[in-house]
């Protein structure tokens, strides 16, 4: 026995004595410290202690890491134990050396402790503490690494007695652990509530998850276009490992169990044990379907909370399914713990487990890089007081189980964003709108004409003004291509119920859009993509014989066009005919018989209510609701919906919308003395008229005839009373569409055209006809939008009622 | 006169503080002038005073709805309060101002001229006096007396509590509902 090594072996214990006079449960420090002490006690190098003394170490280093990571239900009794274990090794390594000097320096409170130690008993102590905590004990002692998963039901049943979580909830331990062909459990779900306490981290969670789950789609698509691209499968992995996580965290086990089964299946295809099929692809969309049902349905639950459990969609089956397939083929060989997903630093651990915000770990990340003391990033995040270090604790776990693995770093990484409210963001365009017009006025001012270095500070602070504008703008703009991406999926699904073959070809899906703009297009994209998929692309035989490739295409393609956005969904098929359009709309009592519609006009009709253009009705589209519906949700937008088509050679449609909501492209008139705003995307033209055009009915309602269409002329200031009828003559039309057909607005003047902020009313103004908000106009006087719809129904309700109404009535038919 | 509205604005500006200093005995009211009448109204509910500036016409609403006004960047409709309490119009001069108060959202007041901030001891306040059925006394809180003087309080939520602004007599609702 060399004299230093002894030495050591006294100091490590003369540590552990002063650690375990202070030692608590929850002094994580203290606890690591130990387990480090004990750990080098353990070690054989070191000759001090017995055979004994070092199983005793041995345990003891097992059951600190339960401890640190929050294992270990009777926390207090457990570091009773180990603080008794401190003392009974001291002790015997005190009667070790007894005879020697070496007693009397180690710690004298603990030292004259008298006793042999007696090493059966503190095992015996040992197996009653690790009896109770069963998990823990099968992990200390087949030293098997704890999955992801495992953590995730430890923690999710932390007051759950032991042989509770032996039986049912421990199917994942048991995939993972004892990967042969064991019988395993039915998994059986359980009733779903979510407490109070819980509802805004689960509606979190439920939001992000929606995001990942639009990854999953995404990466599936990719996976199944290469197949053996295992980075493919990896980025397919991540958002599924990223629920579970989440999902663990809240308890949410039956999303905790699904997940988990999932990406045991993805593993198999990730390791080349199992080829990527058709039928893989179909069984990950499933899965993605179910958790999509779940979380509707805790949104819903979270939106009218009630006691009742949340119901829930197979989950049971959908996981008896995933076993099965996982278990019918695979080689009960090499079925190792994910450590490509298990290696991640502690920060991303923690992000994923929504300890701690994205920008926490950063910063911390950051203090550790330009500090010269090495700091670790949980410490820091302890320090910052953003994490707990139960939870630091537990961002190490999937830590140290990789370090066994060889580390490879993870590509997580990611968008670096931040969540704003959007109502925050509103504020500041609104004040950045002010900014614009102070400025404004402050160039204006003669002291700057006569000043040529003002001049050119104020010009410099309007150029930086305008890009601050333009940068509040553009933070709520964000991509299409997540929309597009979901859009793949579709024609995906639709082709193949319909039989046909269909690639998606996807182009500027780096193009933004105002987030109100790309929540609301889904819908309207939805079905228009279905459309070109089942009506507008033939059967492959029919394409064939029309000298086509036996597969349709269908591009979506976004891009900007003058001040607008534009979306285009383009499908190589048969294209629309307009004969088989009108003859349609006379059956179906749309139009009369003998109507003369130019092609676009017949194209309109697709937009009717009621329209369908499919022969037969399948089940995927057909029914005639839809187009009417897109038509409406794209004006709702702001937006305006175009169709082209060559028969034969395909249909493309165009949605143009503006770039967001808050702002619309108004052309600014003048009634009277007031100033109104009136969006340009609805109106059609401004004209002056000639005497000859203008017909008076019953010498009170006016219709103009421009180039043989008969428009209904309403002036503005008698409807609002602001002013007196004028001579249209003298005066100008401004002919504008609405969804019944067109109207001419009549106002003294055009003033001009001006981008504005849209300011609503509020409620006080609610029933306001004709005006559909407020804008505040270049001079910052307030102006008012019209509405052109409304300005028709005003029209129509003017007094006297009667003659008005009948003399408004022809105008919808002739606008036929 | 400017300095007077300036005066006020940082005593409202101030208030925050002072207010919760003060035992509430009585509260402060920001007094004005109508048509030679003298009024007041809880100085809690008065976001700010401003002189009048470029006011929006909006059609369709009750002869007492002033219009909309631009206060740095919200729109916010303003109230003529003599045309509310059917008291001749007149046109507006250097003293007319907009009280901007908060009842739930802003919405402007136009008052003749504006005077200053009493604190007025809840002993001093009398209750409305029965004057019969000329005058409705429901927006009225009390009848404050400051140094001799008195000052109709006025309940400023219950002025302002037609939630509606839009005069729907030019466009009857139901001739809009039918489909025509």
């Amino acid at each position: 026995m060399s004299e230093n090594v002894t030495d050591s072996a006294k100091t490590y214990l003369s540590e552990l004595g002063n650690l375990s006079k202070t030692v608590d449960r929850d002094d994580l420090p203290g606890l690591a410290k130990m387990h480090e002490l004990f750990g080098s006690l353990a070690n054989s190098e070191i000759a001090g202690l017995s055979a004994d003394g070092q199983k005793v170490a041995r345990e003891m280093v097992g059951m600190l890491e339960a401890l640190i990571l929050g294992e270990i239900d009777d926390a207090n009794r457990a570091v009773q134990q180990v603080q008794e274990a401190v003392g009974n090794l001291t002790s015997a390594f005190g009667v070790a050396m007894s005879g020697s000097d070496a007693a009397q320096d180690a710690d004298a409170s603990v030292a004259n402790e008298s006793g042999a130690i007696d090493s059966d008993e503190i095992a015996q102590q040992l197996d009653k503490v690790f009896e109770e905590t069963e998990p823990v004990a099968e992990f200390s002692n087949d030293a098997t690494p704890l999955s992801e998963s495992e953590f995730a039901e430890t923690q999710s049943a932390p007051e759950e007695t032991a042989d509770v979580m032996a039986t049912e909830s421990q199917f994942a331990e048991m995939t993972e652990a004892s990967d042969n062909a064991e019988p395993q459990e039915q998994y059986v779900s359980e009733p779903l509530i979510i407490s109070k306490d819980e509802i805004d981290m689960v509606a979190g969670f439920v939001e992000e998850a929606g995001e990942h789950l639009d990854a999953i789609e995404a990466a599936v698509l990719e996976v199944e276009r290469s197949p053996s691209d295992p980075e493919a499968i990896d980025s397919l992995f991540r958002p599924f490992h990223t629920i579970k996580g989440a999902a663990g965290f809240l308890n949410l086990r039956d999303i905790v169990s699904l997940t988990h089964e999932a990406e045991t299946l993805l593993d198999q295809a990730r390791k080349g044990s199992r080829k990527v099929t058709h039928g893989l692809i179909d069984l990950v969309f499933e899965v993605v379907d179910i958790l999509k049902v779940q979380f509707d349905g805790i949104r819903g639950h979270l939106t009218n909370p009630t006691s009742d459990p949340i119901p829930q969609p197979p989950i049971e089956s959908m996981i008896a399914n995933l076993r099965d397939v996982v278990a019918g083929r695979i080689e009960p060989v090499g079925n190792e713990p994910t450590a490509g997903d298990a290696i991640k630093k502690i920060g991303e651990n923690l992000v994923e487990q929504g300890s701690v915000p994205q920008e926490a770990v950063d910063f911390a990340v950051d203090c550790q890089s330009r500090s010269t003391k090495p700091t670790k990033v949980g410490e820091k995040l302890i320090e910052m007081g953003v994490a707990s270090h139960k939870q630091v604790s537990q961002g190490l776990r999937p830590q140290a189980m990789g370090n066994a693995a060889q580390a490879k770093p993870s590509a997580a990484g990611g968008d670096q964003s931040v969540r704003i409210d959007t109502a925050k963001l509103d504020a500041l365009v609104d004040m950045v709108g002010e900014l614009v017009i102070a400025q404004t006025q402050v160039s204006a001012s003669p002291h700057v004409a006569s000043d040529p270095k003002l001049a050119k500070d104020v010009t410099r602070s309007t150029k930086i003004v305008r890009d601050v504008q333009d940068a509040a703008m553009a933070m709520r703009m964000i991509p299409i291509g997540p929309t597009f991406q979901k859009m793949a999926r579709l024609v995906r699904d639709v082709a193949r119920k319909v039989g046909k073959n269909v690639e998606l070809t996807i182009s500027g899906e780096d193009t933004e859009l105002d987030k109100n703009v790309i929540q609301q297009i889904g819908d309207p994209l939805v079905h228009m993509v279905r459309n070109a998929v089942d009506h507008g692309i033939e059967s492959a035989e029919a394409r064939l014989a029309a000298g086509k490739t036996a597969s349709g295409n269908v591009s979506l393609s976004a891009f900007h066009s003058g001040g607008n956005i534009v979306i285009e969904i383009t499908d190589d098929g048969k294209g629309l005919n307009p004969e088989a359009l009108i003859r349609k709309g006379i059956e179906k009592g749309i139009i009369n018989e003998g109507d003369q519609l130019t092609e676009e006009q017949a194209f309109d009709l697709i937009f009717a209510p009621g329209f369908s253009t499919a022969e037969q009705v399948t089940g995927v589209s057909g029914r005639g609701v839809g187009m009417d519906v897109v038509r409406r949700n794209i004006e709702n937008l702001k937006g305006k919906c175009e169709i082209t088509s060559t028969a034969g050679k395909g249909s493309t449609f165009s949605i143009r919308l503006p770039l967001t909501l808050a702002i619309i492209d108004g052309m600014v008139l003048r009634v009277g003395t007031e100033r109104f705003i009136i969006q340009t995307v609805t109106v059609e033209n401004a004209l002056r008229p000639t005497a000859d055009q203008i017909t008076s009915v019953q010498r009170k309602g006016l219709v103009l005839n421009a180039r043989g269409r008969l428009i209904p002329l309403v002036p503005l200031g008698p409807l609002f009373d602001f002013g007196q009828e004028i001579d249209p003559c003298e005066a100008i039309v401004v002919i504008a569409q609405y969804e019944g057909g067109e109207i001419g607005i009549v106002v003294d003047e055009l003033i001009g055209q001006q981008q504005v902020v849209i300011k609503p009313l509020g409620e006080r103004f609610q029933k306001l006809r004709g005006i559909s908000g407020a804008a505040i106009l270049g001079d910052g006087k307030v102006g008012l939008i019209l509405d052109v719809s409304g300005i028709v129904a005003a029209h129509q309700s003017m007094k006297p009622c009667s003659e008005t109404a009948k003399s408004g009535q022809p105008v919808v038919a002739g606008s036929e | 006169m400017q300095d007077a509205i300036d005066n006020i604005n940082q005593q409202l500006l101030q208030r925050e503080t002072a207010e919760r200093s003060t035992a509430h005995s009585g509260a402060k009211y920001l007094t004005f002038l109508l048509a030679d009448e003298d009024y007041g109204l809880d100085i809690l509910k008065v976001r700010e005073i401003i002189g009048v500036l470029d006011i929006t016409k909006v059609p369709q609403t009750s002869d007492f709805v002033g219009g909309l006004i631009n206060l740095r960047g919200r729109v916010i409709p303003v109230i003529d309060l003599r045309t509310r309490f059917e008291m001749p119009a007149v046109p507006f001069n250097d003293e007319t101002c907009i009280i901007v108060v908060d009842v739930g959202e802003l919405i402007g007041i136009i008052v003749d001229t504006v005077h200053e901030v009493h604190e007025i001891p809840n002993s001093e306040i009398e209750p409305p006096p029965v004057l019969g059925g000329m005058v409705d006394m429901s927006y009225i809180l009390g009848m404050g007396k400051v140094d001799g003087k008195v000052k109709i309080l006025l309940d400023i939520d219950k002025v302002l509590n037609s939630k509606d602004l839009v005069n729907c007599t030019v466009n009857e609702s139901k001739l809009v509902a039918e489909p025509v």
